[in-house]
């Protein structure tokens, strides 16, 4: 199942307040009635309930940041109609050994929580970043049931443990849920019949068989972009693949930064980010895969995508961006690696040196002998 | 370690802060310039020329992870 975290978002704070309602931290009921007052706070998703301070963020659990907590649109949205990576949150990974979401599923599972609509939403406050603790949340919708929306919240200081578990009776709001639900499967029933460039965006309540068809890979993109002539400019295009111009284009176009300006750094690494992002989800390679942005793919219709266009389109040039894969790369690299410490450095170097001298002393030895 | 050495220990250690998972290059957040950790600080105080100039002198004392 998939949902925005906009819709999610809004549920919680439509239950946080009601009759019954599971309790929660009064730091995540600020967070949620008074998002504008909390700027530095951002959200991010995992598939994986596995809370460990090491593991949280690991990308093969599915983790992905989705932005600033205040600028999530308020309400019910519909997932997009392909894949909106800043906005679309899948349910916890039910499929494999996983034993994190095993072990969950057990334990809740007296609750009424089921995976399949289970989603973890991940507060990350920049003072609990600092120390490598963002505080995760999950959220339990079971949507397919009028009676049963339990609730849980895991706090930042106790990660690994819920802090609170408590069943919701028959929330009015679960049911306006449901009723969303069902209601973004007609219409996106209709958005696909308008519509023969953009695959149709699953329904909410298809299993993870048609989820799988809007994972950001190249293939859903190579569909829709080999349906494409060569006529289509880049604006086009992202519409045709669901790309959010202000979510995920404007923050890829090529920012201008001076050294001196503050977090300057940061600005160009996020900038080079949103633009590798973007080239994959327009069916390009990433930095990683392609850092001169030479890359050329040519779709049966006509279309041809080229990166260094992308890339022109958007302010960069060649150089710039590969400049910028080499140097962020590496440092992501050398970030993972350790130092090695200049004095046992120096102490292999001595001993080698001792061992150098003792092989040739007693070469010397040798050959005075022999004579 | 000489304090060239310690230069470019101090640039790996900011690199090390900003790349790390649910680091700045993650999350986008940025640690503030007064922070009392030292490795924050370093963070706030990379440039990209550090990283541009140092690389290949840095990489000498790295251990592939």
């Amino acid at each position: 199942m998939v949902v925005t975290i906009s819709t999610l978002l809004t549920a919680l704070r439509n239950t946080i307040e009601s009759p019954g309602a599971a309790p929660m931290e009064q730091q995540y009921i600020n967070f949620l009635t008074h998002p504008l007052a909390h700027p530095e706070v951002s959200v991010a998703t995992s598939r994986v309930p596995d809370f460990a301070l090491d593991s949280i963020q690991k990308p093969v659990n599915g983790y992905r940041y989705l932005g600033l907590l205040s600028e999530v649109p308020v309400g019910f949205v519909s997932p997009s109609a392909t894949w909106d990576p800043s906005h679309d949150i899948l349910a916890v990974h039910e499929i494999g050994q996983n034993t994190d979401s095993r072990d969950f599923a057990h334990v809740w599972e007296p609750c009424g929580v089921q995976l399949g609509t289970h989603f973890i939403i991940i507060f990350i406050h920049p003072s609990l970043t600092h120390s490598g603790r963002p505080s995760p949340m999950s959220y339990i919708g079971n949507f397919a049931s009028r009676r049963s929306t339990p609730i849980s919240a895991h706090t930042p200081s106790r990660a690994h443990t819920p802090a609170s578990t408590t069943p919701m009776v028959d929330f009015d709001q679960a049911n306006d849920l449901l009723g969303f639900f069902q209601a973004d499967s007609h219409q996106t029933n209709s958005f696909s019949n308008l519509s023969n460039i953009a695959p149709p965006a699953p329904a909410a309540t298809d299993g993870l068989a048609s989820l799988a068809q809007m994972l950001p890979n190249s293939l859903p993109a190579a569909e829709v972009l080999s349906a494409m002539d060569s006529s289509q400019n880049l604006s086009d295009i992202c519409t045709a693949l669901g790309i959010n111009e202000k979510a995920s284009v404007e923050p890829a176009r090529f920012i201008d930064v001076t050294a001196k300006q503050p977090n300057a750094l940061l600005v160009m690494v996020r900038n080079h980010r949103a633009m590798s992002q973007l080239l994959v989800r327009l069916g390009q390679p990433d930095h990683v895969d392609d850092p001169q942005g030479t890359h050329t793919t040519a779709y049966s219709r006509g279309l041809t995508m080229s990166t260094q266009n992308i890339l022109l389109e958007l302010g960069w040039t060649q150089l710039s961006y590969f400049h910028k894969s080499t140097w962020y790369e590496w440092a992501a690299t050398a970030a993972a690696a350790s130092w090695i410490d200049s004095e046992s450095g120096e102490l292999y170097i001595l001993l080698a040196c001792i061992l150098l001298l003792t092989i040739s002393y007693r070469h010397d030895s040798t050959a005075e002998g022999a004579l | 370690m000489t304090p060239q050495q310690k230069g470019l220990y101090d640039i790996w250690r900011g690199i090390r802060y900003f790349w790390a998972p649910g680091g700045p290059a993650d999350t986008g957040i940025m640690p503030a310039a007064h922070s009392r950790n030292a490795e924050e600080v370093l963070a706030f105080k990379l440039r990209q020329n550090s990283i541009r100039q140092h690389k290949a002198a840095i990489k000498r004392y790295l251990n592939s992870p």
